[in-house]
């Protein structure tokens, strides 16, 4: 397909004016008819997605604790779940890593995400995540040529619990309950940001990654 | 300020007039909207979503208190609680669409399917679990974990038009049995998640075709 050369045409004002007025009606309608003339005007994929995964083991936050009650009174247990789907026709290799603390790594382990699949990750359970601070959790896809890929969609699901005693037949038993839970997307970040050195640093993680169980 | 006066122009600079107004108008639809032009929105025909029937009390390590011997501590009434998953979908467009909505389970094996009209500006609703994989596989899907896929067409062109125009959600309810029956514990909600055409159209007709299949 062949572009208009503005520069070989002759510099006449109006005629100038015309095309560039004429260009901007045209694209203003071909941005509509792509729109909803059976073409996607978004959606998007991203081979590097972050999340906010919160440790806090607490019962109450901040002013939602109210004056008597001390947030760090830690009773309860949680969890914080990353889970992915793969919407594309090529299977995929996760990484999925965990920092604290600005760039302290923490743990990291590998998943492979075939076509249409969903596979989950217990970053507390897995990593020992249980304590007072926050984690920044990344995942970095890439093709079974190795080669960086995008093709992942990702959630991520705090969950929080409490601990109870039953009894039964003489005998005192620790049980656990759901108290709340809350979710939210894996954010997409732009490849630029891989292309700038993100990508060599999470893949230089892997002799440290737990393998795919 | 004064205006142009169309009708005192040659022809030539009357079309060139009114192109440029046309742009013109365009543009100020745009910065009467938003003051600052919008930079963002998107729709697309491939939304992605997952579901989680599992029906345990606790998960990973909110499970991991240890009981007086020593041993972890166990979910409580495993099994007893119910969960369904809902899909809302929402249609902002003018455009009478059909969703086709495919659930797969952990492995990526489509298991079952459905659709469902999405009007202007309706919202449908549709369970997981009571509305799709019951009437479908004829058992409860409790347990049961794995994606969803929504795509859209013009409903005046079904499997011929694929057409984007529905915005989704997801959102988990789980309750508990008492003596009286089920109550609800906890929800909680997500998006569906906006996956370019490109993905749907290299993942080849075939996969449609399946879907269709099953769908319809």
């Amino acid at each position: 397909m062949k572009f208009l050369k503005l520069t070989s045409i002759k510099p006449s004002r109006g005629m100038a004016l015309a095309a560039v007025a004429v260009l901007s009606a045209l694209a203003v309608g071909a941005t509509f008819s792509t729109v909803f003339n059976f073409r996607s005007s978004g959606g998007s994929l991203s081979a590097y997605l972050i999340g906010a995964a919160n440790g806090r083991n607490h019962t109450c936050f901040g002013t939602a604790c109210g004056p008597t009650y001390d947030p760090l009174a830690n009773s309860d247990t949680i969890e914080v779940v990353v889970r992915l789907g793969n919407p594309t026709n090529i299977a995929l290799k996760a990484i999925i890593a965990v920092y604290r603390d600005g760039d302290t790594f923490r743990g990291c382990v590998q998943k492979t995400v075939d076509p249409n699949a969903y596979r989950d990750v217990k970053l507390v359970q897995l990593f020992g995540l249980y304590d007072t601070e926050d984690f920044t959790v990344k995942v970095l896809t890439r093709d079974f040529a190795n080669k960086v890929q995008a093709g992942v969609k990702g959630w991520l699901t705090h969950f929080t619990a409490e601990t109870f005693d039953s009894w039964s037949q003489g005998n005192t038993f620790s049980q656990n309950r759901f108290l709340h839970m809350h979710e939210t997307e894996l954010k997409e970040v732009p490849h630029e940001v891989l292309r700038a050195g993100e990508a060599d640093k999470l893949i230089a993680l892997l002799p440290d990654c737990l393998p795919d169980t | 300020m004064g205006f142009l006066d169309f009708a005192k122009q040659k022809p030539r600079l009357l079309l060139l007039g009114v192109i440029v107004a046309s742009a013109l108008a365009v543009g100020f639809t745009y910065t009467k909207f938003f003051v600052f032009p919008s930079s963002g929105g998107s729709l697309s025909p491939y939304l992605l979503g997952y579901y989680d029937l599992r029906t345990d009390d606790c998960i990973g390590a909110a499970c991991a208190d240890n009981n007086e011997d020593g041993n972890p501590g166990e979910a409580a009434g495993i099994l007893t609680n119910r969960t369904d998953v809902a899909i809302d979908l929402s249609n902002p467009t003018r455009t009478v669409l059909r969703a086709l909505i495919s659930v797969f389970d952990d492995a990526g094996t489509i298991i079952a399917c459905t659709t469902r009209p999405v009007e202007s500006n309706d919202t449908t609703r549709v369970f997981v679990n009571n509305d799709i994989l019951i009437p479908f596989l004829g058992s409860n899907g409790d347990c049961k974990f794995g994606v969803i896929k929504v795509v859209t067409f013009l409903e005046a062109n079904i499997l011929t038009a694929v057409q984007a125009g529905v915005k989704g959600w997801l959102t988990h309810y789980v309750s508990e049995s008492d003596d009286g029956g089920h109550q609800l514990i906890f929800t909680r909600q997500s998006q569906m998640q906006q996956v370019p055409v490109e993905v749907l159209k290299r993942n080849s007709n075939a996969e449609l075709g399946t879907i269709a299949e099953l769908c319809l």
